[in-house]
């Protein structure tokens, strides 16, 4: 047992002595109004003084913060798709239980049925997911080299050809499924009508970004005039004895598409590569390029969609990358803000 | 023009009414499926008990909507409700495994699976595990804890006695997350200088 192992059992021990235990428990209304704020006065203090000391009142608090917290990125668990067919089983349950409209004899959702019928709505999700996915990281590449850009799209568009002719052949195993499983009240034959359907659905979306895709990639190759140019400089040349580092302000006019930022480089061990990567609120990655060079005079030249970058302070890692490994070498400050129209 | 979203209380009283029924309580079903599940998959249950818990969760919410009468919110309403669920589900299954384990004569029953222990009745009688403690070293304690003000002892409790996260402290005190921190900065070197030739390096 380690020295906080032993502190917790001590502090276990001593907790009643510590701490007057405060009241009675307070209701499950109480608890939710107070994860909420919604409480004040003397009613905060009195559920706050309980919780400190009652274990099965913190757990129901503990819930109550898991339940009202707002939703976070992450599991990925939870895809449209899934949530649809969800609902569709409880409303045809719910329907069988009124006894109204009442369905055929199927209706209830039995788990067993539910779980059979995955694979495709997997499939389905797999392939929009990669869908916004492939477009997020084109949004994101986009305006940095639009020689690359052309390139990866074609890649992309191969990509998604393939993953469509996979969900066709799974289409069509389906079919043969339930061809060989007739009557027709097998649930292969709903499973394949929907899968058509969501099949037809990600093939417009597809359609759709393609065109979305093209026209934008028109305007990227449009060269924008006057984009702004900021020159940014590291951090450790802009430090001022008293106030800390400066921060470069990037004012942006409404309208602006893109900008560009020149980080200065003069005087950075040499690299074969650089990386960079935006840093904003709190320390969190907004974005990392990889593969930069300097360019004359050792500045590195960086244009970024003005849709990507939000009003607020973000600071910019640049990283030497060799084959020894890759190594923080200057750190940028700016703010971005929305400007007067030019 | 764009279709204005609508409100959770304005979905409930529409219910209520029986104005479109399906979209609208499918609507609600959207807006907090995501949330119900986050709920009960941290609760360790399988995603596919956790769908079928929030389908029993919306089948009692469709039944009770009539009888709802907005004393409190909604999504409070909603949290009872899966609390109790989950609580069920819980109870069902150790009911289930009492049911289906032989205990071998001499053993007590068998505690495992029956659901976080907050949800057990604690047990009011002295822990005799407390009595086999260290006088010098609980008095010691008592002392260094009793020195912190009161905020920054029972921030301290919370994180050694209760292991909660910072953020889970800052919930229940109702303070920032930076106030926590620098309380439990400032707590470990106190107590360290206390407490250090007891309780080693304690960590905060």
């Amino acid at each position: 047992m380690d020295g906080r192992d032993e502190a917790r059992v001590y502090m276990n021990a001593l907790m009643p002595g510590l701490e007057d235990v405060a009241g009675p428990h307070p209701s499950v209304d109480a608890l939710a109004a107070y994860q909420q704020g919604r409480l004040g006065g003397s009613a905060r203090a009195l559920v706050r003084d309980h919780l400190i000391t009652c274990d099965e009142c913190l757990a129901l608090f503990k819930d109550a913060n898991d339940f009202f917290a707002p939703p976070r990125e992450g599991r990925g668990e939870v895809n449209e798709v899934q949530v649809r067919r969800e609902w569709d089983a409880l409303w045809r349950q719910i329907k069988a239980e009124e006894g109204a409209e009442a369905p055929s004899s199927d209706s209830t959702p039995r788990p067993a049925a539910r779980r059979a019928g995955k694979a495709l709505p997997l499939a389905l999700a797999a392939g929009l997911a990669l869908a916004a996915g492939l477009t997020l990281v084109w949004a994101v590449w986009s305006r940095r080299d639009a020689p690359e850009v052309v390139r990866r799209l074609q890649l992309e568009r191969e990509e998604m050809a393939v993953r469509l002719k996979q969900l066709e052949e799974e289409n069509g195993r389906l079919r043969e499924q339930a061809r060989e499983s007739r009557p027709s009240e097998n649930p292969f034959e709903r499973e394949l009508a929907e899968s058509k359907q969501e099949n037809e659905r990600l093939r417009e979306r597809l359609g759709a970004a393609e065109r979305r895709r093209e026209t934008e990639l028109a305007e990227l190759r449009r060269p924008q005039l006057n984009a702004p140019i900021y020159d940014v400089l590291p951090q450790e040349m802009t430090v001022r004895s008293a106030g800390g580092a400066e921060m470069t302000r990037v004012v942006l006019p409404p309208g602006e598409r893109s900008f560009t930022l020149i980080l200065n480089g003069g005087g950075l061990p040499p690299y074969p590569k650089y990386d960079v990567e935006i840093r904003g609120r709190g320390g969190r990655r907004v974005w990392r390029g990889t593969g930069l060079r300097q360019e004359g005079g050792g500045n590195f030249v960086i244009t970024l969609d003005r849709g990507f970058l939000r009003d607020g302070r973000y600071s910019l890692r640049l990283f030497g990358r060799s084959a020894e490994g890759t190594r923080a070498v200057a750190e940028y400050n700016i703010q971005v803000t929305s400007g007067p129209r030019r | 023009m764009a279709e204005v979203e609508k409100t959770t209380e304005e979905l409930v009283s529409e219910l209520q009414q029986g104005r479109a029924r399906e979209e609208n309580f499918r609507l609600l079903y959207e807006r907090y499926y995501a949330r119900l599940f986050r709920f009960f998959r941290n609760k360790q249950l399988p995603p596919e008990d956790c769908r079928d818990l929030i389908q029993k969760v919306f089948i009692s919410v469709y039944k009770g909507l009539g009888g709802f009468r907005h004393d409190s919110h909604f999504e409070t309403w909603l949290f009872k409700i899966a609390l109790n669920s989950y609580v069920s589900e819980i109870e069902h299954r150790r009911a289930a495994k009492r049911d289906a384990v032989e205990v071998p004569i001499g053993e007590g029953p068998s505690d495992e699976g029956a659901g976080p222990a907050s949800y057990r009745v604690a047990d009011e009688r002295a822990d005799p595990a407390v009595e086999l403690l260290d006088k010098e070293k609980l008095e010691k304690m008592r002392e260094a804890m009793c020195e912190l003000p009161e905020q920054m002892r029972r921030c301290v409790l919370l994180r050694v006695a209760k292991e909660l996260s910072y953020q889970e402290i800052a919930s229940v005190m109702g303070i920032s997350i930076n106030t926590v921190k620098a309380h439990l900065h400032q707590s470990q070197k106190v107590l360290r200088e206390k407490l250090g030739k007891y309780f080693g390096a304690l960590e905060v």
